[in-house]
């Protein structure tokens, strides 16, 4: 952020002076146009030889004084501008990062397979996002015709269309498909049926007393979802005592903010790509959030180890440090033995020792190194056999 | 450091070269209507010294309305430069506060912020790959016409177009516009496309056309581009090229896709975008971040396909990549996928898989009380459940 200020800071800098700098010449040049103005009338008012010759020579020198002195300042004025821009340039250079250092060495995309793997999962991505058209355009440019058949855009222009209704604050296309797919968002425990209404309901109450009677009768659509939503359902009932009042000023305030229509739109592209048996997130999307999280602590270790003379790339095995991407992008089990700090692999996978604690399969080895027939589990007291230990899965 | 300091210098950056640049066109621009009204002032001061009598009043008069004309146009002209500075800046002016979303104290504009940023990484990388209708049309569906340099692209398209098709002629334009740029980057291009020509004039059986434009074109030489030269004059030599390697590889249709290469390269680096494009960079390093063994298992695993790495589009891509560091096991239950932890204790079947307690109550409650593993399908009582410590 404070990046972000310095630039800007500069960048206003310069807007004053650039402005200043015109207003400045605007003045001089109305100032020297009347000055050759005047001179042409007083020029035209005389009769006699002698005054012309001289009068002319005498103001056009002065004219000329000033017209030289006028085009001088203007040239050099906005050279003087040179600094400030040139201050633009060295605020952004020293406050954000030309390159990604020797992150960047590897070539990620190295084969048209890899290739033809991004643009679909390109591809994807703006299908979920309701971009049909740059998708199509896409296949075209990059050649994916053969990979990507119209039955699988097909429920895609669907689900761009209610996406599109919804950004419209239009919910009855998204209810229809509810009501089409409810067996299916039944066995995923869906509540979207339920938020839809929900901001039915809240668009009657926000029209006041004169959608009083709708409101009530729409009220019965959530007779359906008394046993899950009781206590939303009380809340919304709620609402109705401040519909004279109007909700902005009341505890309901909240109901109104575009968060609600935002939540709607990604909680039904969740669960229409559930029932696609896509993925619930964007792969694409997950990918590039946690790489902006990642990429910032990578080249700063790279730095720190070509500084140090640790050495200038990475390893191939595994990062250099712990990135937390956060629980919600963790999708599987990684299982770090307490003793060696290493992941679990097919080869070094985890052991369950009698007593219930957990090591993995090198460090059981280097527990039993003399090949002793019993061992002493390192985190307790319980001293059994290496054979009783047991592979697990997570 | 943040991830805005590493991805978002080029946001900055190339809109400032473009400030830069058009600075120096507007002081060239105002230098040159500074010479010209200086110039309509000199034969005016002359004109005044050879004045005698009354007659030549008109004349004068003449004059110095012609200059009051010119300084009306300097006048004018100064306002259109004013403005294309003031829009310059104010562009960097709006990046920045496009920018400041990223910090929002709102949820939504950070998610917004958040998904317009993928679609300006998207835009750069169809750009680079020639996608430039898919760019287009993003750009306006996303409204980031004052976030993207679509503007230079297309006038690099056109360049490219001219030079697949043989013509150097805008190419060179373009080397020309650019030219202290070009040589501060010590830039072989405007030399390659020279040599280029000299290559199709050899083609043509030009021979003689072919000297004269050695002689003009190649002078000043680096000693590389010396040897360059002497590689082609060689083929002045020759009759018959089939059975020269190095005449064949001058001739070869590829040094056009040389030509274009070099060009993105050095209009890459004259406009300060960099070289690698964000997208391949930021996945590189989300990839990896993401990836653990466990994405590449066959036989154990647990398939998850909401897992990005496991994804088939990218799990290739990932392959090469290292693995996410992690010091202290995380476990989530493949069946539920809940975090397994002290409040969800982690319990072992007799077979070896490992469920949190929560699943276990689930699987009891789908199936009569008895625990049915969902991976191995074999059937078991609570009781045979072990608990494990994860430590
Ligand atoms: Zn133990
Ligand atoms: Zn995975």
């Amino acid at each position: 952020m404070d990046s972000l200020v310095a630039v800007e800071k500069e960048v206003d800098k310069a807007l004053d002076l650039f402005e200043n700098f015109y207003d400045v010449i605007d003045q001089d040049i109305n100032k020297v146009i009347d000055h050759v103005v005047s001179i042409m009338n007083d020029l035209a008012k005389i009769e006699n030889d002698q005054t012309f010759k001289l009068s002319a020579d005498d103001s056009v020198s002065m004219c000329k004084e000033q017209v030289r002195d006028f085009i001088k300042r203007y040239s050099e004025k906005h050279k003087d501008l040179h600094a400030n821009i040139s201050k633009i340039g060295k605020v952004i250079d020293k406050n954000f990062v030309p390159d990604y250092g020797n992150l960047s060495q590897i070539n990620l995309i190295d084969t048209p397979e890899k290739k033809n793997n991004l643009n679909m999962a390109i591809c994807e991505h703006l299908l979920r996002n309701g971009h049909l058209e740059a998708c199509e355009t896409l296949i075209k440019e990059s050649n994916l015709n053969e990979k990507i058949d119209e039955e699988r855009k097909k429920p895609f222009v669907r689900m761009n269309y209610i996406l599109k209704k919804l950004r419209d604050k239009d919910v009855d296309p998204a209810l229809e498909w509810c009501q089409a797919n409810s067996k299916e968002l039944k066995e995923i425990n869906s509540n979207l049926e339920f938020n839809l209404h929900r901001l039915n309901f809240i668009k009657l109450v926000q029209q006041g007393t004169k959608a009083q009677l709708e409101a009530l009768k729409y009220a019965r659509n959530f007779a359906a979802f008394a046993n899950d939503c009781s206590k939303e359902i009380q809340k919304l009932m709620g609402s109705l005592i401040y519909m004279t009042t109007g909700l902005e000023n009341s505890p309901y305030s909240s109901y109104l903010g575009p968060e609600l229509w935002q939540e709607i739109e990604e909680e039904f592209t969740k669960n229409a790509c559930k029932l696609l048996g896509l993925p619930v997130e964007c792969p694409l999307y997950i990918c590039v959030n946690a790489g902006s999280k990642a990429l910032p602590a990578l080249v700063n270790i790279l730095q720190v180890m070509q500084q140090t003379q640790v050495g200038t790339t990475l390893s191939k095995d595994e990062l250099p440090i712990e990135i937390d991407i956060g629980q919600k992008y963790r999708f599987h089990s990684v299982f770090s033995c307490p003793i060696l700090r290493q992941q679990s692999t097919d080869t070094n996978p985890p052991m369950k020792l009698i007593c219930g604690h957990v090591i993995s399969k090198d460090a059981l080895s280097k527990l039993n190194l003399s090949g002793k027939t019993r061992i002493k589990c390192p985190y307790c007291p319980v001293e059994q056999s290496p054979n009783d230990a047991r592979q697990m899965f997570f | 450091m943040d991830d805005l300091k590493i991805i978002e210098h080029s946001t900055l950056k190339v809109p400032y070269e473009h400030l830069n640049k058009m600075y120096r066109n507007v002081q060239k621009s105002i230098d040159r209507d500074c010479s010209s009204i200086n110039q309509t002032m000199s034969q005016i001061d002359k004109q005044t010294k050879t004045l005698s009598d009354l007659n030549q009043k008109a004349e004068l008069i003449q004059s110095l309305s012609n200059l009051v004309e010119k300084l009306r146009l300097v006048k004018k002209r100064s306002m259109d430069l004013r403005n294309e500075e003031k829009e310059q800046l104010e562009l960097i002016k709006k990046r920045v506060n496009n920018l400041k979303e990223h910090d929002s104290s709102d949820l939504i504009v950070r998610k917004n912020f958040q998904k317009n940023r993928l679609d300006r990484i998207l835009i750069d990388y169809f750009l680079r790959n020639s996608f430039y209708k898919t760019a287009q049309i993003l750009v306006e569906q996303s409204n980031l016409q004052q976030m993207t340099n679509l503007d230079i692209f297309l006038n690099e398209k056109e360049i490219c177009d001219s030079l697949e098709s043989h013509e150097t002629q805008k190419c060179l334009n373009w080397c020309n516009e650019n030219k202290s740029k070009l040589k501060k980057i010590n830039s072989n291009l405007e030399f390659a496309l020279r040599q280029q020509e000299f290559i199709e004039l050899v083609r043509q059986q030009k021979c003689l056309d072919a000297v004269y434009h050695s002689r003009k074109y190649f002078v000043n030489l680096t000693p590389n581009q010396l040897i360059d030269v002497q590689k082609s004059m060689v083929l002045l030599a020759y009759v018959k090229y089939s059975d020269n390697q190095t005449s064949q590889e001058l001739l070869s249709e590829t040094r056009w896709q040389y030509l274009i290469d070099l060009f993105k390269q050095d209009n890459y680096k004259i406009n300060q975008i960099p070289e690698q494009s964000a997208l391949t960079t930021i996945l590189q390093a989300g990839l990896s971040a993401l990836k653990t063994p466990t994405c590449y298992k066959k036989v154990t695993a647990v398939h998850n396909h909401n897992c990005p790495v496991c994804n088939i589009n990218f799990n290739q891509i990932a392959k090469p990549l290292p693995y996410a560091y992690c010091s202290n096991s995380k476990l989530i239950d493949s069946y539920t996928g809940e975090i397994i932890n002290e409040h969800n204790q982690p319990m072992m079947l007799p077979n070896g898989y490992v469920y949190g307690f929560n699943a276990l109550m689930k699987l009891m409650s789908e199936n009569d009380g008895k625990i049915k593993c969902p991976r191995s399908h074999e059937i078991y009582d609570f009781s045979e459940a072990q608990k494990v410590f994860i430590l």
